[in-house]
């Protein structure tokens, strides 16, 4: 796969949109990526973002529109997006982006203190 | 093995049967309760089993190998071999439970309004359904005593109107606070009259503490009352299997019971553990509160409460949708509790002669439990987005999502009913078998929630309006709804023994040492929520049962 | 000379700097919690620090109540709302409690002293102190307050019930007018019954601030042992340095107090007791204006509570991660709640939305140039902070 965590932090923060991205949890998820098909292409993924390209283009690529589809999966929800879709534990799910993207939170785990929903958010 | 010591036995820990079991253990009762599921009760293992799940769905926090297996429900079981229920035709009964200790209350939404005053004389008032032999007023200090007993939050000025039916005690905790989103649209629809009817955003009753009560946090709004509350604040029998056996009681929980044997003197109450060791246990007194399928299927195994013919007949649910909608600035969801605030102005009026009432909860879950937010990301993407663009675009689709849950009434019809099947379950015992249908009353609710519905968020100047499909394969779309796991009326009530199974006390009919407690008693079942009105009907059946264990050996 | 109005006008003041220290102590403690995966916490830690940090809050958000309660009291019999407090830390002679008011982060031994705060009076103690105006226990001087209340009788309450603040205003549901005795002492036995609860029983299932402490105190009691035997650490805070200071003012803080050393995170401290304070100003107006400035009312009120919830605790939360300074070494800094010499706005209401706006817009720019290069938190309060419209 000749893709090594950082390089993987680097164009998941490229995909997702968000940074700083967790180099711990980028570890895991690369781990989670290892037996797809699809992530023999990480490292060419990784090589054009890297040299500038506009994100979008690379969907034109089917296949690693399907790459891109996991890795986002992987990030915002902590889930590998295969069928059926496959939890990768609690840490994982808590640690989802879509949540504090939306400024709202895993649910299942509380807002801060009691009334918090009556405000506009603070996240 | 017997142990004929008891005085009372409870069948099932849930709600009704764990208040049961307290009341009567602290006035010195002895009680025996029954559980067929798991005592796992443990909080930070059912948050670990939920988080840890694919999709945070109703049963993920309950699933249990053993538990799964021994005291099934309709989304535990075995799914190679097809779903518990046996579906007898025609619609599949869609409305599921908790097996285990505390019972379904764990991961109920925790909404807990009391029925209005008409929902108990349907028939004298409209000419449809059947009336209960009793009316609201006779029910009113017990739905206090209920609010106490769950710690109900609410606003007591707010709800104290006759329509609503009056109140004489206030809430044991103030009301929950509405949301950010509550807030913004009840300013945009503060005037509003559809059909006439002003429409009223309320704060909703819950069993959910808005302050610290009895030693439970107060609500944190960590959203996931549906299927668990990790902290809590969310009220669940476990609380009162606590009291229960503080005060004495003894709990055995993985004991499936099968058989119910009342004589003139004595309930023999037969269980079987998972082992398949099976056990007696008497009573004075047997007490069914294993909800409304679970419960007519063990008086059906016992060959009790026939004379009537209505065991296991009138099963009836709420019927639910949701209208969804943009709305015209972020109302920022996904916080707090699903939902703080509805609108009743719907549950009751001359409409009920041709159809359902209904009861509206407007959403702080977006487009609520069926709407995926991995499919909102994956469709961005379809549609070429990347990067900080998709994430710009999820966030402003998502801040504006707003929604309207309608939950209609349903007839009770002697053709939906509960049934024993020919198949099995793991311990040998006949699985329930359902006959369900829709009819044109429920249809007629539909339409009117829907049109009602578009009729707000029209006015809120909402976009993007539309009735959320529930996606039931070979259903036409008029015919569609969810199930709200308020299941009720399969031992319903009545003052006349051939034409119900108990009592206004909740005694059965055909045998004096046996009460049936929980929703099943239901002869209509309003827009409620069960639970309130279940735990109402307790507190005045303790009157009843406790008389009958003072007076009788 | 049986007027105690004026005994009673400066006990209320006292009140006022309890409840508001409190509330500033027990603000401090949650803050220092953390919240976040990204604060190198477990997934399991996080369920227990965002319920603790709940809890705690909830008990904040009650001496907030209390002080606006007890403002109105003041309003009540002629007098005018008292935002000033002493600064952290307080000398225990400051006041008769034997208790210092302190901001240090969550730990048990915080968690223990906030129990002691709350602790009920036994009756036989209460009634010993009547005499002088020495008070052990924050109970005990609510409960002199209600005695002389009741000496004062129907003469004492000159103000405009008008002129006070209901829940209309301030998301306090319990917030009433205190238009007699019967009302006053309502209100009083409320507090009382929220910090201490009664004797006996548990207030109707209404847990008391005492309990929910107890509460808190065990829960990090078992979280403790459970480490200690998997032999894993846990911290649940930020290592926050106590007393921090923005200034070395003497008025703001005591030579005790601690000069937070690092200059980045020494003036986003200084920016959050800024608006702290300007966050105080909108409130004292609010509560001492004419009812035909009812708008304006509405408009400050609102943008209080904004600030207080999507400005200053994400910038609280933010100033405990941060780095105290060298002198501190790997400790980290904390809001100061700093009360500089401030005056309150001016009561027109023109001029008062004048003011506030110039102030707001300053604070605005000023945070907003901090915020550049983060951490997140600081960047979020930044923006709401310029959406708070005056």
């Amino acid at each position: 796969m000749a893709v090594d965590v950082g390089q993987f932090r680097r164009l998941s923060q490229t995909l997702t949109g968000c940074t700083p991205l967790s180099l711990e949890l980028a570890d895991r998820y690369l781990d989670n990526l290892a037996d797809r098909p699809e992530a023999a292409r990480l490292s060419e993924l990784g090589t054009r973002l890297e040299g500038g390209e506009d994100p979008s283009t690379v969907l034109a690529d089917p296949e690693l529109k399907e790459l891109v589809r996991l890795v986002l999966v992987l990030w915002y929800f902590g889930l590998l997006d295969i069928t059926p879709a496959k939890a990768l534990g609690p840490e994982q799910y808590y640690s989802g982006l879509f949540w504090s993207v939306v400024h709202a939170h895993p649910p299942g785990l509380s807002g801060g203190y009691s009334g918090y929903w009556a405000y506009p958010p603070e996240n | 093995m017997t142990d004929p010591k008891a005085d009372v036995v409870v069948i099932g820990s849930g709600v009704c049967g764990a208040i049961t079991a307290w009341q009567l253990a602290a006035q010195g009762k002895r009680v025996v309760l029954l559980e067929a599921g798991t005592n796992h009760v443990d909080r930070g293992h059912l948050v670990e089993r939920f988080a840890g799940s694919a999709d945070q769905g109703l049963g993920s926090p309950y699933h249990d190998r053993r538990n799964d297996r021994f005291a099934p429900a309709s989304d535990t079981f075995n799914k190679d071999d097809g779903s518990y229920y046996v579906r007898g035709g025609p619609r599949t009964f869609q409305s599921t439970y908790v097996r285990r200790v505390g019972g379904t209350t764990w991961h109920f939404l925790g909404n807990t309004p009391r029925f209005v005053p008409n929902d108990f004389r349907l028939e004298s008032r409209y000419g449809r359904g059947v009336d209960w032999p009793l009316s609201y007023d006779d029910l009113e200090p017990h739905y206090c005593q209920a609010e106490q007993w769950l710690g109900v939050s609410g606003d007591h000025d707010a709800w104290n109107v006759e329509e609503l039916g009056t109140r004489s005690r206030p809430f044991p905790n103030r009301e929950i606070w509405p949301s950010y989103s509550d807030r913004l649209f009840s300013g945009r629809v503060g005037d509003l009259s559809v059909e006439g009817t002003r429409v009223v955003l309320r704060t909703t009753p819950q069993a959910r503490n808005s302050r610290p009560y009895d030693g439970r946090p107060a609500c944190a709004g960590n959203s996931s009352c549906v299927p668990l509350c990790p902290i809590g604040a969310k009220y669940d029998g476990a609380v009162h299997v606590a009291k229960a056996r503080k005060a004495g009681a003894r709990l055995i929980a993985e004991a499936v019971v099968t058989k119910v044997a009342p004589t003139a003197e004595r309930v023999a109450v037969v269980y079987r553990h998972y082992d398949g060791s099976e056990h007696t246990v008497e009573g004075r007194i047997a007490v069914v509160a294993a909800n409304a399928i679970e419960t007519p299927r063990l008086l059906l195994m016992s060959n009790l409460c026939a004379s009537s013919g209505q065991l296991g007949r009138n099963l009836m649910d709420h019927l639910q949708g949701t209208v969804a909608a943009k709305a015209p600035e972020p109302v920022f969801p996904y916080r707090g509790p699903p939902t703080t605030s509805g609108i009743d102005a719907f549950r009751d009026g001359g409409f009920r002669r041709e159809g359902g009432a209904f009861r509206l909860s407007l959403g702080n879950d977006g487009w609520g439990r069926g709407d995926h937010p991995t499919d909102r990301l994956r469709s961005l993407l379809d549609q070429g987005l990347v990067g900080t663009a998709l994430r710009n675009e999820l966030e402003r689709q998502t801040v504006r999502l707003i929604r309207f849950s309608y939950s209609t009434e349903m007839l009770p019809r002697a053709d939906n009913r509960v049934e024993l099947a020919d198949e099995v379950d793991a311990l040998g015992l006949p699985r329930p078998r359902l006959f369900f249908s829709v009819d044109d009353y429920s249809r007629a609710a539909f339409k009117h929630a829907q049109s009602v519905c578009q009729a707000i968020f029209e006015a809120a100047g909402c976009e993007e309006i539309h009735v959320l499909s529930v996606g039931i394969d070979n259903v036409a779309p008029e015919d569609q709804f969810l199930g709200a796991g308020h299941i009720s009326g399969t031992c319903r009530m009545g003052a006349d023994p051939t034409a119900s199974v108990v009592n206004a006390d909740c005694q059965a009919h055909d045998h004096e040492r046996l009460y049936i407690l929980g929703s099943s008693v239901f002869p209509t079942e309003g827009t409620a929520n069960p639970t309130l009105t279940a735990v109402a009907l307790v507190s005045r059946a303790l009157g009843s049962i406790t008389a009958a264990l003072d007076s009788w050996q | 000379m049986n007027n105690p109005r004026f005994r009673l006008l400066s006990l209320l003041s006292e009140a006022c700097e309890l409840e508001h220290g409190l509330a500033c102590s027990y603000l401090y403690a949650a803050f220092s919690l953390k919240q976040d995966l990204e604060d190198g916490i477990t997934w399991q830690e996080q369920q227990k620090t965002r319920l603790w940090a709940s809890q705690v809050l909830e008990v904040a958000a009650e001496e907030m109540f209390h002080l606006a309660q007890v403002w109105n009291l003041l309003i009540a019999i002629g007098g005018t709302p008292w935002y000033q407090r002493p600064a952290f830390p307080q000398s225990p002679r400051y006041y008769p409690l034997h208790l210092p008011l302190e901001t240090r982060p969550f730990g048990l031994s915080v968690i223990e002293r906030f129990i002691e705060f709350e602790r009920p009076e036994p009756e036989a103690q209460a009634l010993e102190t009547l005499d002088d105006d020495a008070f052990h226990t924050v109970g005990e001087l609510y409960r002199h307050i209600e005695t002389l209340v009741h000496e004062g009788g129907p003469e004492l309450f000159i103000g405009d019930p008008a002129r006070q603040v209901g829940r209309d205003l301030l998301d306090f549901p319990n917030l009433i007018a205190i238009r007699d005795e019967a009302s006053a002492l309502a209100a009083i036995e409320t507090i009382i019954e929220q910090g201490e609860g009664n004797p006996g029983d548990r207030n109707d299932g209404h847990d008391s601030h005492f309990q929910i402490f107890q509460a808190v105190r065990r829960s990090l009691l078992e979280e403790m042992v459970a480490a200690d035997r998997d032999g894993r650490s846990f911290l649940p805070a930020f290592p926050c340095i106590e007393n921090p200071t923005a200034s070395s003012d003497l008025f703001a803080a005591p030579p005790e107090a601690n000069l937070i050393g690092d200059a980045h995170t020494r003036e986003l401290a200084d920016t959050f007791d800024s608006i702290y304070v300007f966050m105080l100003r909108l409130l004292g107006w609010v509560f001492d204006a004419d009812v035909a400035a009812g708008k304006q009312r509405a408009q400050f009120a609102g943008a209080a509570l904004r600030m207080m919830t999507t400005v200053l605790k994400p910038l609280g939360e933010a100033l405990a991660s941060l780095p105290a300074g060298p002198q501190y070494e790997n400790a980290t800094a904390g809001a100061p709640f700093g009360v500089s010499r401030t005056v309150a706005l001016p009561w027109s209401p023109d001029l008062s939305r004048r003011i506030a706006n110039e102030k707001q817009s300053q604070l605005s720019s000023r945070l907003a140039e901090l915020a550049k290069g983060g951490p997140a938190k600081v960047r979020l309060a930044a923006t709401h902070l310029g959406e708070i419209s005056l």
